[in-house]
């Protein structure tokens, strides 16, 4: 949880989501997503620029998880020492906020390009809406 | 002698399993009364714990608000997501709504996370950190 709070929506877990997924794919991982649009998508061109939007994501996730693990290793060793200053935790939050904010515009970016590139008839068959509580 | 000792250390772990097969709230609260035992062993004086054991029932307060701000955030972006017609406009409004909302609960996290240093002495602290970690890290 610490680190949902440190950086934000992208790298929230999912109650009872394992890891691997992606729960603004609803759960899904790229592999399955790949799949699914296998399915749902009948043209082979339109397939592979599918596929390639899905790599771009799992790239940008991919360096995104890279700088959460850097972000942790940070964040734990400054709430285990007694002495650190209370800059140091505003810095730390400071560069999460950058990771953030440039994840949320990589990641809004694919979003809006794929929705251009599929129908609504598609899209509603990809991305459901989730079940109701 | 050797005996008891295997079948201590294989209860400890079992408990130690158990206790990461919790459901996600019980698990917090498991995590947060392990570290409020904590401090009843490692500070004897009895003003400060009192004040250790409020921070960390704050703590556990917030940890519980986050999880509901996420829960709420994920079920309406999946929800706004599956709209052919969204507009990023509205995805971002949401985002930073969220964002607004998880950032004071940091700041509140890091001021008791301050509160639990300054109640503590460095070797106090040495031996509440890992329950600290086990609370803020573990699901």
């Amino acid at each position: 949880m610490l680190l949902a709070l440190l950086i934000g929506w992208l790298v929230l877990s999912h109650g009872h989501h394992g890891g691997g997924d992606f729960w603004f794919l609803g759960g899904r991982t790229p592999h399955e997503m790949r799949a699914e649009v296998a399915k749902v998508v009948p043209d082979k061109e339109m397939q592979n620029t599918t596929d390639y939007n899905l790599s771009v994501i799992e790239k940008d996730y991919e360096n995104l998880d890279s700088q959460r693990s850097k972000l942790e290793k940070e964040v734990l060793a400054a709430l285990e020492r007694h002495d650190t200053p209370t800059e140091e935790f505003q810095a730390i939050q400071s560069r999460a906020d950058e990771v953030n904010a440039d994840a949320t515009r990589k990641m809004l970016d694919v979003r809006f390009v794929m929705r251009e590139q599929l129908s609504d008839a598609q899209w509603r068959a990809l991305f459901p809406p989730p079940d109701a509580p | 002698m050797n005996t008891l000792r295997s079948l201590l250390i294989a209860i400890l772990l079992c408990a130690a399993c158990a206790s990461h097969h919790l459901p996600p709230k019980e698990l917090l609260q498991a995590n947060l009364e392990a570290m409020q035992e904590a401090v009843t062993a490692k500070v004897p004086d009895t003003q400060r714990a009192a004040r250790l054991n409020k921070s960390i029932n704050d703590l556990g307060q917030q940890l519980l608000s986050f999880r509901a701000v996420r829960d709420r955030f994920q079920s309406d972006v999946l929800a706004l997501n599956a709209r052919p017609d969204v507009t990023r406009g509205e995805l971002e409004a949401r985002i930073a709504q969220f964002d607004k909302q998880r950032v004071a609960i940091r700041t509140r996290v890091f001021e008791l996370h301050s509160e639990l240093i300054a109640a503590t002495t460095p070797e106090e602290w040495k031996g509440l950190f890992p329950y600290e970690r086990a609370v803020l890290t573990e699901e």
